[in-house]
């Protein structure tokens, strides 16, 4: 039967081969089991930067681990691919999403030093929903929407999950068991959703075998 | 062909996860299309591994673009005769 050639699902299979591996689901899982653990480990950190020495760690990690594995473990199955201008051009919306958030979200935490919200006390179901709506849901989605990534709509939720979870817990009990349940619990659910996913993708992308290479055909 | 229409360049390992051709049947495929002029192979080595790269010549990608335009009208013909 004559078909036609169908580019734009042949694009949306080529982009869905940048997360196919799991490597986002296991960074965002490995840093929000981190976080849970940051107030255990922070206290060893030098004053007046552990709060940000600790995510700075954890990001650094995730960083090199992208780096070593991308190199030695996925391209070596995925194979080299450069995208062309549609695709370029959705990589490029990411980064400048991604730029607006940071700088957006470093805005708001910087107000209160320059004196603008220092009056301002935000908590509660307030809390909850301005840190959800405004810094977690709208990234995730776009990333998801633009990536054909359906899975990062519901890391999205789970990560919104922890700061809710972490919210409504009884304030008698001690926020380092308060971090290490709220964010530990849901770090390791999306940790075990990346880590399986690329247990998969190692099974179905095997490194190509020596005949292969040597025949040429690599 | 489109697979390497929408992308600048990719590599024989890329195509093969893509089309879940086989080695051969894809080696057979890009040596007729390189013969024809529209693919350009080239060859290279990353660290101490081989790399195929390949990507659509000038030639090959006005050939492509022509046989969907046919390919359209051919099928629009189709679905018209239908109604």
């Amino acid at each position: 039967m004559v078909e036609d050639i169908d580019l734009e699902a042949i694009q949306k299979k080529i982009i869905k081969t940048a997360h196919q591996h799991g490597l986002f689901d296991m960074s965002i899982g490995f840093i929000y089991t981190g976080m849970a653990f940051g107030p255990i480990f922070r206290e060893a950190l030098p004053e007046p930067y552990r709060y940000f020495l600790w995510p700075l760690i954890l990001l650094c990690v995730v960083f090199v681990v992208i780096f070593i594995v991308t190199i030695y473990v996925i391209r070596p199955r995925m194979g080299f691919v450069k995208p062309g201008p549609k695709l370029k051009s959705a990589g490029k919306k990411i980064i400048i999403i991604i730029l607006i958030q940071v700088i957006f979200t470093l805005t708001i935490f910087l107000l209160p030093f320059i004196g603008i919200t220092s009056g301002v006390k935000v908590e509660g179901i307030l809390f909850i929903l301005i840190i959800g709506l405004v810094f977690i849901i709208p990234p995730f989605t776009i990333i998801a929407y633009l990536l054909k990534y359906p899975r990062c709509y519901a890391i999205g939720v789970l990560v919104w999950m922890g700061i809710i979870i972490n919210e409504t817990l009884n304030r008698s009990i001690d926020y380092r068991i308060k971090w290490l349940f709220s964010f530990g619990i849901i770090g390791i659910i999306i940790l075990s959703m990346g880590i399986i996913i690329f247990v998969r993708f190692l099974k179905k992308y095997p490194l190509p075998k020596k005949e292969d290479i040597s025949n040429g055909r690599y | 062909m489109a697979y390497l229409y929408v992308v600048e360049s990719a590599d024989m390992v890329f195509l093969k996860n893509q089309t879940e051709l086989t080695w051969g049947n894809l080696s057979s495929h890009i040596s007729k299309l390189e013969e024809a002029g529209y693919v350009n192979v080239e060859k290279r080595f990353k660290g101490k591994k081989p790399q195929t790269l390949l990507h659509l010549s000038e030639k090959g990608r006005n050939a492509f673009t022509e046989y969907r335009k046919k390919l359209t009208q051919v099928l629009g013909k189709i679905s018209q005769r239908k109604i």
